[in-house]
């Protein structure tokens, strides 16, 4: 048998995930809607779609539009909210053995704080959480706490002390620099940022002049995004000294090994779980192979070699 | 539910702007349902991004056949697959049409609609099942049926090239007389104004009616949100609600009650 790579990855002291392909949150629902298709258990882990107070509708449609190598939605942040998922979700995701992250999204600090003690007073087998500060669609989506250095930090502690488990943010390119909101989830206590959230985009029909989107406004997701996504995640991880999972665009196992290189310790795959639900596992073999071909042992080996 | 390397059998052109391919696909052909669909990868690169929502038109043994209105870059792709050509199908999506066996089934299909309903119409030939179908077109040329009223099956054309002159729903005003309406169902799928049409239409005469929707789509699976269909809001419901007022297309539907849809 051919020896295989060690795929293995310590977020830091608390946390070590068996691989490093995660789903992205908003992109695997709450990972049982496809049982017949992926063996979740077979991930890094996976992101929860976020979670509100109150069950949220999301916006009218149109809700998408395809783009050159991406595409744009605006979903609003469409879920069943904290109390059916605690009942219906959780313990599913608890039973799961992998990491299990789950989003977090409010409108306010005390909302995103009464979702963490809820889910927190359910004392789930869970790896942690995933603090979503940067969804660009709804005008509560939290990335005006996302885009100010301040609120990131103070929203970040607030939340540190409600839980020992771990504690991502989710950050948005959507600002001047990024690698500073990231240094402001570091201090206020987070274990890891995440990055990138979509890039704010629109969309016009030439004909009728309406948005494609009911929203106007959306999120720039898919292959289109990758380079700027990975110039994040470069700048991120030569600023902070926690973990860092890219984001954006993935889409093949050599894009996951270029993150890696930039410095991220793992990644999510997005929107290319819509062309293939079983990316995700799919990618953890040819990352096996991909390795072998370099002749590379364990993918640590290659974190960070991107920079000087 | 399946992912599944299909192989193309044919892809010919039906009528002016229809094709119609078939493909081997047992594992889709073994439970799909009439009204349900297929997400269909067109590029292993990025363009398009996104699988491409297509109803399924036929099932024969193993085998499943799809037809199609070149409209955009993904149709004008799968219009030039040649025969053999490997296709990755994700299927069957969807709940399909709800048939009883008290009601007698009116078919209304038009545009790239014709796909659902000629799975339906075909199904209920098999069982042997009388049926009407009425399909509507802007010419003649746009039609691959043959009218023949007698044989319970009405063309419409916008320009009077054949069968009945006007749309598939005026159609379907001169062709109710022949039914006791208290007995009938409809289904129906077609483009936006002709469903708009088709929905007001029953909705004035409380006729009980199935529409088949067409939205925008990216998974088929219910997890990317992105195919969202409105439907009337209960006053009763003034909480917010998860997929009450902005159901799925792709898990709850496509098919929905006309009374349903907003």
């Amino acid at each position: 048998m051919i020896p295989m790579a060690d795929l293995t990855v310590a977020l830091g002291s608390k946390l070590t995930l068996q691989n490093p392909i995660l789903t992205a949150s908003g992109t695997f629902g709450y990972g049982d809607e496809v049982p017949e298709l992926v063996d979740v258990n077979r991930l890094g882990g996976l992101v929860t779609k976020s979670i509100t107070k109150q069950p949220r509708e999301g916006h009218p449609p149109p809700r998408i539009a395809e783009t050159p190598a991406g595409m744009l939605n605006a979903i609003g942040l469409a879920n069943i909210g904290v109390e059916r998922f605690c009942a219906e979700k959780l313990p599913y995701l608890a039973g799961l053995n992998t990491a299990v992250f789950v989003s977090i999204a409010g409108s306010s600090f005390d909302e995103y704080q009464e979702v963490m003690k809820i889910i927190e007073g359910q004392q789930p087998a869970i790896s942690g959480y995933e603090i979503n500060v940067s969804c660009p669609n709804v005008d509560e989506g939290g990335m005006e706490f996302g885009i100010n250095a301040g609120m990131t930090e103070e929203l970040t502690r607030s939340l540190r002390q409600l839980t020992e488990r771990f504690l991502m943010v989710k950050l948005s390119p959507n600002v001047t620099d990024i690698s500073e909101i990231a240094l402001a989830a570091q201090t206020g206590g987070a274990d890891a940022v995440s990055a990138i959230n979509t890039v704010v985009g629109m969309g016009i029909d030439p004909r009728t002049g309406k948005f494609q989107l009911s929203n106007g406004i959306g999120g720039l997701s898919g292959p289109a995004i990758r380079p700027v996504a990975l110039a994040a995640v470069y700048k991120i991880a030569q600023a902070v000294n926690i973990p860092v999972v890219g984001i954006g665009g993935i889409m093949t196992a050599e894009d996951v090994a270029a993150f890696i290189r930039a410095g991220a310790s793992a990644v999510q795959i997005g929107t290319a779980n819509y062309r293939d639900p079983a990316v995700g596992v799919r990618l953890v073999d040819q990352l096996h192979s991909f390795l072998e071909e370099l002749g590379v042992d364990r993918l640590s080996e290659i974190r960070g070699s991107a920079h000087p | 539910m399946v992912i599944e390397e299909c192989k193309l059998i044919s892809n010919s052109r039906l009528a002016r702007g229809t094709y119609a391919m078939e493909l081997t696909a047992p594992g889709i052909a073994a439970s799909v349902n009439p009204g349900q669909f297929v997400n269909i990868l067109i590029s292993e690169g990025w363009s398009p991004l996104l699988r491409r929502p297509m109803s399924v038109a036929s099932r024969k043994a193993d085998r499943i056949g799809l037809i199609y209105k070149v409209v955009g870059v993904g149709t004008r792709a799968m219009a030039e697959w040649p025969p053999g050509q490997v296709v990755n199908l994700l299927g069957p999506l969807g709940n399909g049409w709800s048939v009883t066996d008290d009601t007698f089934p009116v078919l209304v299909g038009g545009g790239a609609g014709i796909a659902p309903i000629s799975f339906l119409h075909e199904d209920l030939n098999d069982q042997g099942r009388e049926h009407y179908l009425l399909m509507g077109a802007r010419g003649k040329d746009e039609h691959y049926l043959h009218h023949n009223p007698g044989k319970n099956i009405t063309l419409t054309t916008d320009d009077g090239t054949v069968g009945l002159h006007g749309t598939a729903v005026d159609g379907l005003l001169k062709v109710l007389n022949q039914f006791n309406t208290g007995q009938i169902t409809i289904f129906g799928c077609g483009p936006p104004p002709m469903l708009s049409a088709l929905k007001d239409f029953v909705l004035e005469r409380e006729l009980p009616c199935q529409l088949a929707t067409e939205t925008l789509m990216a998974c088929g699976f219910g997890i990317c949100q992105g195919c969202s269909v409105e439907l009337k809001t209960n006053e009763s419901h003034s909480r917010p609600s998860y997929r009450d007022h902005f159901k799925l297309a792709c898990v709850d539907g496509p098919v929905f009650r006309a009374h349903e849809l907003a």
